[in-house]
Parts: C-alpha cells; structure tokens; sequence
C-alpha cells in the first residue's frame, strides 16, 4: 500500500510559508507537536485549508488575528496582494444582500434590454472570506450553502463553477449581534480552529515591531486584477489572465521577502500528492470506529438529532450516547483529507493513526451536538481550548483509547467481514463496539440481542 | 455495490486464525500423521494378526513402531487427539485393538512429557498394552477402564490407572510402579521380574510364575508363591 512519490513534494515551500506568517505576520503561541516540530494549530490548519481547497472556520475574540490569519493565508497561497483579498471579503452582518455577496446585474448593459451578471470579487476569486459569518442572519447564510459547497454560484440565469478554491469564515463568540451558523453551513466547514490570544509577551511585541506584511500590499497588480475582473472576458479567460499576474507577484514576493510561494501548477501538483497519500490499516479501522460511534444506535438505527438517547442502552458507555446529532458524511471526507495534507506537509507517504489524531479534533469540534449533561460535566475541566475543541479533542483521546484496546480484533473483524461479502461461508466476528454491530448489518447478518 | 471492506483484501491483511482454530489445525495435521504413520504399518502387517500372543513379535512391533515415530512432534494433546480418532475409526485396520495399544505407548515413551494423562473414560472402546514399557522418569495417568497387558514390560516408570485393569496387567514387568484404583483382571503380574503393583480393590487372579517384585491386593502384599488356586483368598469370588 505504500507509495513511493518521485515527483517533488512541495511541502518545503508551504513550511517556509509557515515560518514566514508565524515570525513577522501572525504571532501565535505552538500549541501543536508532531515529529518534534512545535507550530500553531491556528495558521498550519490555515495553511492546510488553502493547500486542501477546504472551508475553515476561524472562531475567537475580537481582534485575535482571525481575519488576517486568513487574509495572509489566502495572499501568500494564491499570490494576490492583499488589497485585492480584502476586496473579495465579505463583511457579515444583517443588511447583506445576495447582490453584494454573489453578483448583480449589469446595469448598463440591462438599460440596453441585456441581462449580464456582474460577479462579485468573492464569487470570482480562489480566496472566499467571510468576515463574522455569524452576524449573517440565518436566512442570508443559505445563499452562499451551494457555493461554500461546491463553489457554484447562481444569479440570475447564470452561474459559473470555481475551478479552485479555499473558504475562510470568521466568527466571533456569541453577543447579542451574532446568530446562530445554521447546520447545514456549519457542517460545511472542513475544519473550526480557535485563533488564541498570543499571550501577554507576543501580544506586547504586536504593533511594536515592524512588520513586513505590507510587502503583500501592491496596488499596480490590484489594478491589474481589479481590470481583469470587471473585464466582460469570460470566467475560464478571466481565470487565466488573473495566473499571469499572479505568476509576477509571486516572483516580486520571492525578490521582496525571500519567500517562495507556489504556482497555479504547484498547487495542483501538490494537491494531487495529497490525495494519493493512502491510509495505513490502522487508520483506515481507526476512522471507521470514529464513525461507528458517532452515528450508531441501537434502538433507532442510526443517530437522529430529533430522537432521545435510550437510558437503559448497552451502548451508554460510547460516545453516540454523549451526542444528539448523526455525524455528517462530509465529516469523513474532511477527515480524510486534512489527515492525508497532515501527512504530506510532514513528508509522510502514509497516514497513520497520529497524523488523524492531530486533525480530528479540528473536523469533529464544530460537527458534534453534545448532551447537555455532558457540556456541563466537561465545561468545569481545566483546559487552554475553547470547550467544543477541547470536547473533541477528549473524545479523540477515549475513542483512540478504545481503538488501541481492540485494533487488532477490530482489524481482523474488518477483514473477515471482506471475505464474507466476496461470498465465504464464515461467521462474522463478535466485539463490544457500535463498529462490529455496523460490520453485521453490511455483511447481511441481523443484529444481535444483547 | 462495492465491497466497504475493500481495504481489508488479504492482499492487504492477512487474517490470523484464532487461536482455537489454529491450535485445531496444527494438531489435526499431526495426528493426522500420527494416524498414517500406524495405518502404514497395520495394512502391511494385517495378515500377521496372530501376532499379539507372540512375546518376540510385540517386541519386534513396539521396536518398528518407536521407530517409525521418531519423526513426529508431537504432544500428550495429540495423543488423545490420536486415541479419540480410534475410538471413531470405521476402517477395518484401525479397528484392530491389539497394535495400537502398542503405538500409544510407543508415542507416550517417546513423547517429551514426563507425566502424560489420558481420559479414557471418554473413549468407548478398551485399550491393550497401554504402559507398556514406561520408561523411568515417566509417569502415565490414566482416567477410566483399560484392556489387557496394562503396563506390561513396565521399565521404571509410574503407571497409574484410575479404573479397572483387564488380564495381564504388569505382565513381565521390569521395575516401576503399577497403580490400580479399580479391580484387575487375571495374571496380574505374571513373568515380573521387579517393581510394585498396587491392586485397590479384587484381582481375579495373580500371575504365575513371577519371579520379582511386589504386588499388592487392597493393600495386601500377595506373596511370590501364589498360585492360581490362591485367587478366593485375593478377593475373587
């Protein structure tokens, strides 16, 4: 299963990225260890949501770096100055309209009887930021679901599709401007990472320091972009214009700052890297009892965020009983791809258990509905998270405790379950875990009584 | 529809057998060499079947039979394993009793168990020769009736029998010890050179002649001189 990669990883370049946002731009405490290398969780998850074309959702206090985390992010990875990133932000709040966000009609051309949208900046551009998403009332938040999904935006009757994009949303703790991230947006988001308070010495060196993120600011290829995107060319010509310009922004930030940032075609390639990267065994079983236990019941079938948890149930000890909702299946494929980028930007060919630790808590915190027995039992802990990450990140920890006290077993069912479907005649095997119930139900076999 | 365990191929992750299983197949794969191994010999010797009252004959068979084995690796498990497959046999050479005695005792001599027990109370057939030549160091344990010659040309070792012993127990036995919780047979001891035989409940009768050793009736030390007319007084009615 192995696979040896000959073609240049470029996770070299997106590490100096790395070193280069944390000294001068985005000053941030390590929270984070994996094969002795310290980074914050923050910016690496940031840069691995532009790297994956994935959604990310950046909550924390005011004025904690949220937005220029992914202001930074987008400029570096996409080779656009910043002026041109902070035009295609969306501000949230309550008098949004569809016409800012998607596009509007031309209104010279529609006074000669022709019906041409005028896209927005943040329809048209690979970086999407939303700044406060939360202060989008519940209603506005649905007119950009199909876009932050698939990147296909309507107006009118036209639409148009991006090829490449990543997803930044900002959203500050609750007050009394803010609304609820409607489920189906919230479940959207790959990733929710908290940008922390640098603490007191960080913060003291913020501002009293020169910093050279201006270096990202330039208005002759603003104006170019700017051209480019209001230019009646076609989307696909758009596209291709606005690559050149980047290509000479990448090259003046390579001679101003001494960073390499990654083509169009890099990009691409390192992206494709990403996806090749397989599992390992143990992974592979480890994220289907993840799964298992948080969409499993025994009395309803599968977990339904309407239904009440049976007290009496065996399976009172899993976490299935310490949720309300059915975890999504966009869960599975976030957890797929930012364990598989974890492994990449770490030079690794295979994802094991450990590049999964290191991402699940972020693709599970804002997916899981928890009992409030259990919000109230944990919330006294001591912890540096805010409490939906430090939840997940608890549940990682019990139901890898779980996996590790049964891999082998749970392997060898996983594997029997293989040969009963290819049509041998063998039982399937028996365990104390929602998984092995799963196992019976794809192998034609009725569950068991307890 | 695909196959969600595709990750699993055996390409990918073997399987390993439960350990029930596995321990199930390696040992059904020695006893079956065990079986072959006797089978070999019987069919080629099933004419000679006058063979068990012939003192050099049993020796000559015992001594092919300690050969043949010397290749097995086997444990006391699959001695059992090797009685319960006779015990079920439905063909004609394994259902002849009087080799096979000597077999298991050449496996139990030979295996690498100082003390080897056998349930034979579970078998529904009788076993002869069982103990025969048990060497020193060695002890055999017994659960359940036996048939005849029950540690027979006894060689030092330890044969506890915890049932009943048929005729010919101990015959010519060399030294050692022979233990019967239950009631013997006749010639208990017959030809004994040396060693002890404890008979706890009746003998129908003592072997005669005997020419050493000690043999006990229900604690009672039967004289060397006994002859066959002694039999009313050891408790044979």
């Amino acid at each position: 299963m192995t696979k040896k990669n000959t073609t240049p990883f470029y996770n070299d370049t997106v590490w100096q990225l790395y070193d280069h946002i944390s000294k001068d731009l985005y000053l941030g405490r390590p929270d984070m260890e994996f094969k002795e290398r310290t980074c914050n969780s923050t910016l690496l998850m940031s840069l691995l949501t532009a790297l994956t074309r994935g959604k990310a959702l950046i909550i924390g206090e005011p004025g904690m770096g949220k937005t220029t985390t992914a202001e930074y992010v987008c400029a570096f990875f996409y080779r656009i100055p910043l002026e041109t990133v902070w035009r295609s932000a969306v501000a949230g709040h309550p008098e949004q309209t569809e016409e800012k966000i998607i596009g509007r009609p031309d209104l010279g051309q529609l006074n000669r009887g022709t019906e041409v949208v005028r896209w927005s900046y943040f329809t048209l551009m690979p970086t999407k930021i939303v700044d406060e998403i939360n202060r989008l009332p519940e209603t506005k938040q649905s007119l950009i679901l199909d876009g932050v999904d698939r990147g296909k935006w309507e107006y009118l009757n036209t639409a148009i599709i991006n090829s490449e994009f990543c997803f930044f949303a900002t959203a500050n703790y609750a007050d009394r401007g803010t609304n609820t991230i409607v489920a189906p947006l919230m479940d959207r988001f790959d990733i929710m990472i908290e940008s922390k308070h640098p603490g007191a010495n960080l913060a003291y060196r913020i501002g009293a320091q020169d910093h050279n993120g201006f270096a990202l600011c330039d208005s002759d290829v603003e104006a170019d972009i700017h051209r480019i995107i209001t230019s009646s060319a076609s989307y696909a010509q758009q596209m291709v214009q606005l690559e050149d310009v980047s290509t000479q922004f990448g090259k003046d930030l390579q001679k101003k700052l001494g960073v390499k940032t990654l083509s169009k075609q890099d990009r691409q390639e390192a992206w494709a890297q990403i996806q090749k990267i397989d599992f390992d065994l143990d992974a592979n079983a480890f994220l289907r009892l993840i799964i298992a236990e948080l969409s499993f019941c025994y009395h309803h079938g599968q977990k339904r965020s309407l239904e009440e948890c049976d007290r009496g149930c065996h399976f009172s000890g899993y976490l299935c009983h310490a949720i309300k909702n059915c975890i999504s299946n966009r869960f599975a494929m976030s957890a797929r791809l930012f364990a598989q980028a974890f492994a990449w930007i770490f030079g690794d060919h295979l994802v094991s258990v450990n590049h999964l630790m290191a991402v699940l808590p972020y693709t599970l915190a804002h997916r899981i509905q928890w009992q409030a027995k259990f919000i109230a039992q944990w919330d006294t802990e001591m912890r540096g998270d805010p409490l939906t990450i430090y939840m997940a990140k608890k549940a990682v920890g019990e139901m890898h405790r779980r996996y590790a006290e049964q891999a082998h077993h749970i392997k060898e069912a996983l594997a029997v379950a293989y040969r009963i479907r290819m049509g041998d005649d063998l039982e399937p095997l028996q365990g104390d875990h929602p998984l092995y119930w799963e196992i019976l139900k794809d192998v034609g076999k009725e569950r068991w009584e307890l | 529809m695909s196959n969600p365990f595709e990750d699993f191929h055996p390409d990918f992750y073997q399987t390993k057998k439960p350990a029930a299983e596995r321990i199930q197949k390696a040992q059904d794969q020695v006893v079956g060499q065990l079986v072959d191994g006797y089978l070999n010999f019987v069919t080629a010797e099933i004419e000679n079947l006058a063979w068990m009252v012939e003192h050099e004959h049993v020796v000559s068979v015992y001594s092919q039979f300690v050969e043949s084995i010397k290749k097995y690796n086997y444990t006391t498990y699959d001695i059992e394993a090797f009685c319960a497959r006779w015990d079920q046999a439905d063909v004609l050479p394994m259902m002849i009793p009087g080799p096979i005695g000597l077999y298991l005792s050449a496996l139990i001599n030979h295996c690498r168990t100082a003390e080897i027990y056998i349930r034979l109370k579970d078998f529904n057939c009788r076993f002869h020769f069982l103990g025969y030549r048990l060497p020193e160091n060695k002890t055999l344990i017994l659960e359940g009736d036996t048939g005849d010659f029950t540690g027979a040309g006894l060689y030092g070792g330890s044969l506890k029998v915890r049932g009943a012993v048929r005729n010919w127990c101990g015959a010519g036995m060399l030294a050692g010890e022979l233990s019967v919780t239950g009631a013997a047979g006749s010639q208990v001891g017959i030809w004994m050179q040396s060693g002890t035989i404890r008979i706890a409940r009746k003998a129908n009768e003592i072997g005669h002649p005997r020419y050493g050793g000690r043999v006990y009736v229900k604690d009672k030390l039967v004289p060397i001189n006994t002859t066959p007319t002694d039999r009313q007084q050891n408790g044979a009615r």
